[in-house]
Protein backbone atom coordinates (compact mmCIF):
# COMPACT_ATOMS: atom_id res chain seq x y z
CA UNK A 1 0.00 0.00 0.00
CA UNK A 2 1.14 3.40 -1.00
CA UNK A 3 1.43 6.36 1.51
CA UNK A 4 -1.00 7.80 -0.63
CA UNK A 5 -3.64 5.51 -0.19
CA UNK A 6 -2.87 5.27 3.21
CA UNK A 7 -2.95 9.03 4.05
CA UNK A 8 -6.64 8.56 2.00
CA UNK A 9 -7.73 5.63 4.28
CA UNK A 10 -6.41 7.96 7.00
CA UNK A 11 -8.41 11.04 5.86
CA UNK A 12 -11.46 9.52 5.58
CA UNK A 13 -11.79 7.82 8.67
CA UNK A 14 -10.87 11.02 10.79
CA UNK A 15 -13.95 12.62 8.44
CA UNK A 16 -16.35 9.86 9.31
CA UNK A 17 -14.95 10.01 13.20
CA UNK A 18 -16.66 13.66 13.52
CA UNK A 19 -19.15 13.37 11.55
CA UNK A 20 -20.66 10.19 13.16
CA UNK A 21 -19.40 11.62 17.05
CA UNK A 22 -21.93 14.65 16.65
CA UNK A 23 -24.75 11.98 15.36
CA UNK A 24 -24.52 9.86 18.40
CA UNK A 25 -26.61 12.41 20.70
CA UNK A 26 -29.62 12.21 18.44
CA UNK A 27 -28.93 8.37 18.40
CA UNK A 28 -29.24 7.76 21.53
CA UNK A 29 -32.18 10.29 22.43
CA UNK A 30 -33.97 8.58 20.09
CA UNK A 31 -33.21 4.75 21.62
CA UNK A 32 -33.63 5.86 24.85
CA UNK A 33 -37.05 6.94 24.04
CA UNK A 34 -38.67 4.17 22.31
CA UNK A 35 -36.85 1.74 25.41
CA UNK A 36 -39.17 4.65 27.53
CA UNK A 37 -42.34 3.32 25.31
CA UNK A 38 -42.51 6.67 23.32
CA UNK A 39 -44.63 6.64 20.30
CA UNK A 40 -43.03 6.61 17.04
CA UNK A 41 -44.79 10.32 16.54
CA UNK A 42 -43.34 11.77 19.46
CA UNK A 43 -40.12 10.26 19.19
CA UNK A 44 -40.19 12.20 15.37
CA UNK A 45 -41.14 15.11 16.81
CA UNK A 46 -38.31 14.94 19.12
CA UNK A 47 -35.56 14.43 16.76
CA UNK A 48 -37.33 17.70 14.91
CA UNK A 49 -37.01 20.05 17.90
CA UNK A 50 -33.21 18.28 18.57
CA UNK A 51 -32.53 19.86 15.14
CA UNK A 52 -34.34 22.79 15.52
CA UNK A 53 -32.69 23.78 18.72
CA UNK A 54 -29.24 22.88 17.35
CA UNK A 55 -29.88 25.53 14.43
CA UNK A 56 -30.64 27.90 16.84
CA UNK A 57 -27.82 27.13 19.06
CA UNK A 58 -25.12 26.99 16.33
CA UNK A 59 -26.71 30.59 14.72
CA UNK A 60 -26.09 31.87 18.07
CA UNK A 61 -22.71 30.57 18.24
CA UNK A 62 -22.04 32.21 14.58
CA UNK A 63 -24.11 35.51 15.58
CA UNK A 64 -21.75 35.69 18.36
CA UNK A 65 -18.10 35.08 16.23
CA UNK A 66 -16.11 38.20 15.65
CA UNK A 67 -15.97 39.37 11.71
CA UNK B 1 8.61 2.48 7.03
CA UNK B 2 7.17 -0.92 6.41
CA UNK B 3 6.49 -1.22 10.30
CA UNK B 4 4.83 2.05 10.47
CA UNK B 5 2.89 1.70 7.30
CA UNK B 6 1.52 -1.44 9.38
CA UNK B 7 0.41 0.32 12.35
CA UNK B 8 -0.86 3.09 10.82
CA UNK B 9 -3.10 0.40 8.57
CA UNK B 10 -4.13 -0.60 11.75
CA UNK B 11 -5.29 2.14 13.13
CA UNK B 12 -7.03 3.62 10.29
CA UNK B 13 -9.10 -0.02 10.32
CA UNK B 14 -9.39 0.46 14.01
CA UNK B 15 -10.73 4.16 14.14
CA UNK B 16 -12.93 3.33 10.69
CA UNK B 17 -14.58 0.55 12.29
CA UNK B 18 -15.69 1.91 15.25
CA UNK B 19 -16.59 5.45 13.35
CA UNK B 20 -18.22 3.91 10.90
CA UNK B 21 -20.58 1.97 13.22
CA UNK B 22 -21.23 6.00 14.75
CA UNK B 23 -22.23 6.69 11.76
CA UNK B 24 -24.04 3.85 10.28
CA UNK B 25 -26.08 3.42 13.43
CA UNK B 26 -29.69 3.39 13.15
CA UNK B 27 -31.86 6.26 14.84
CA UNK B 28 -34.32 3.37 15.53
CA UNK B 29 -33.10 0.00 17.44
CA UNK B 30 -34.13 -3.57 15.98
CA UNK B 31 -36.45 -4.29 18.98
CA UNK B 32 -38.50 -0.92 18.38
CA UNK B 33 -42.30 -2.21 18.63
CA UNK B 34 -44.36 -0.45 15.27
CA UNK B 35 -47.75 -1.51 13.79
CA UNK B 36 -47.27 1.27 11.38
CA UNK B 37 -47.69 0.26 7.61
CA UNK B 38 -44.25 -0.32 5.87
CA UNK B 39 -44.85 2.74 3.61
CA UNK B 40 -45.17 4.93 7.24
CA UNK B 41 -42.27 3.39 8.60
CA UNK B 42 -40.39 3.66 5.63
CA UNK B 43 -41.16 7.55 5.63
CA UNK B 44 -40.58 8.16 9.46
CA UNK B 45 -36.97 6.37 9.36
CA UNK B 46 -36.25 8.41 6.44
CA UNK B 47 -37.07 11.86 8.51
CA UNK B 48 -35.75 10.54 11.24
CA UNK B 49 -32.06 9.74 9.85
CA UNK B 50 -32.04 13.29 8.41
CA UNK B 51 -32.80 15.14 11.43
CA UNK B 52 -30.12 13.00 13.37
CA UNK B 53 -27.81 14.47 10.49
CA UNK B 54 -28.70 17.82 10.46
CA UNK B 55 -28.19 17.80 14.76
CA UNK B 56 -24.93 16.37 14.27
CA UNK B 57 -24.23 19.06 11.29
CA UNK B 58 -25.16 21.99 13.14
CA UNK B 59 -22.81 20.45 16.42
CA UNK B 60 -19.83 20.90 13.85
CA UNK B 61 -20.95 23.78 12.73
CA UNK B 62 -21.39 25.65 15.91
CA UNK B 63 -18.04 23.80 17.17
CA UNK B 64 -15.97 25.44 14.77
CA UNK B 65 -16.93 28.87 14.17
CA UNK B 66 -16.70 29.22 18.61
CA UNK B 67 -13.42 27.81 18.83
CA UNK B 68 -12.55 30.10 15.70
CA UNK B 69 -11.44 27.62 13.05
CA UNK B 70 -14.00 28.68 10.35
CA UNK B 71 -14.43 32.30 10.17
CA UNK B 72 -18.26 33.65 10.73
CA UNK B 73 -19.01 33.89 7.28
CA UNK B 74 -17.80 30.13 6.33
CA UNK B 75 -19.78 29.14 9.25
CA UNK B 76 -22.52 30.77 7.82
CA UNK B 77 -22.49 29.48 4.79
CA UNK B 78 -22.73 26.14 5.97
CA UNK B 79 -25.72 27.05 8.20
CA UNK B 80 -27.73 28.34 5.93
CA UNK B 81 -27.36 25.23 3.88
CA UNK B 82 -28.29 23.15 7.20
CA UNK B 83 -31.24 25.31 7.11
CA UNK B 84 -32.26 24.62 3.70
CA UNK B 85 -31.78 20.83 4.13
CA UNK B 86 -33.63 20.98 7.87
CA UNK B 87 -36.86 22.62 5.88
CA UNK B 88 -36.98 20.02 3.27
CA UNK B 89 -37.06 17.45 6.24
CA UNK B 90 -39.95 19.86 7.90
CA UNK B 91 -41.73 19.18 4.38
CA UNK B 92 -41.06 15.62 3.98
CA UNK B 93 -42.44 15.82 7.97
CA UNK B 94 -45.73 17.68 6.67
CA UNK B 95 -46.50 15.27 4.13
CA UNK B 96 -46.52 12.33 6.23
CA UNK B 97 -48.82 13.72 8.87
CA UNK B 98 -50.71 14.58 5.82
CA UNK B 99 -50.37 10.51 4.44
CA UNK B 100 -48.53 11.83 1.39
CA UNK B 101 -46.01 8.42 2.05
CA UNK B 102 -44.46 8.73 -1.39
CA UNK B 103 -44.04 12.03 -1.27
CA UNK B 104 -42.68 12.05 2.52
CA UNK B 105 -40.58 9.47 1.81
CA UNK B 106 -38.75 11.07 -1.71
CA UNK B 107 -38.65 14.47 0.14
CA UNK B 108 -36.89 12.96 3.34
CA UNK B 109 -34.77 11.15 1.01
CA UNK B 110 -33.28 13.78 -1.37
CA UNK B 111 -33.40 15.51 1.76
CA UNK B 112 -30.79 12.90 3.20
CA UNK B 113 -28.33 12.56 0.38
CA UNK B 114 -27.53 16.19 0.05
CA UNK B 115 -27.51 16.96 3.95
CA UNK B 116 -24.55 13.35 3.76
CA UNK B 117 -22.42 15.47 1.53
CA UNK B 118 -22.50 18.55 2.82
CA UNK B 119 -21.65 16.64 6.23
CA UNK B 120 -18.70 14.90 4.40
CA UNK B 121 -17.51 18.16 2.91
CA UNK B 122 -18.17 19.86 6.47
CA UNK B 123 -16.59 17.69 8.45
CA UNK B 124 -13.27 17.41 5.61
CA UNK B 125 -13.13 21.06 6.09
CA UNK B 126 -12.83 21.21 9.90
CA UNK B 127 -10.63 18.53 9.80
CA UNK B 128 -7.73 20.50 7.60
CA UNK B 129 -8.32 23.43 9.09
CA UNK B 130 -7.10 22.03 12.76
Amino acid sequence: MSAIALAKILDLGFTLALAGIERVAAVEKARSMEEAGASQDEITDALQAMRKESEAAAQKKVDAAQE
Amino acid sequence: MKRILAVLALAALLSGCGTWQALTQPVHGDKAVTTEAPAVRAARVAIDEANASLTGLNNVIGQNVEAKVWTKAQAQAYLDQSKDYGKKVDDARDFLRGGLLTEAKSQADAAKSLILILHTRVAAEARKEK
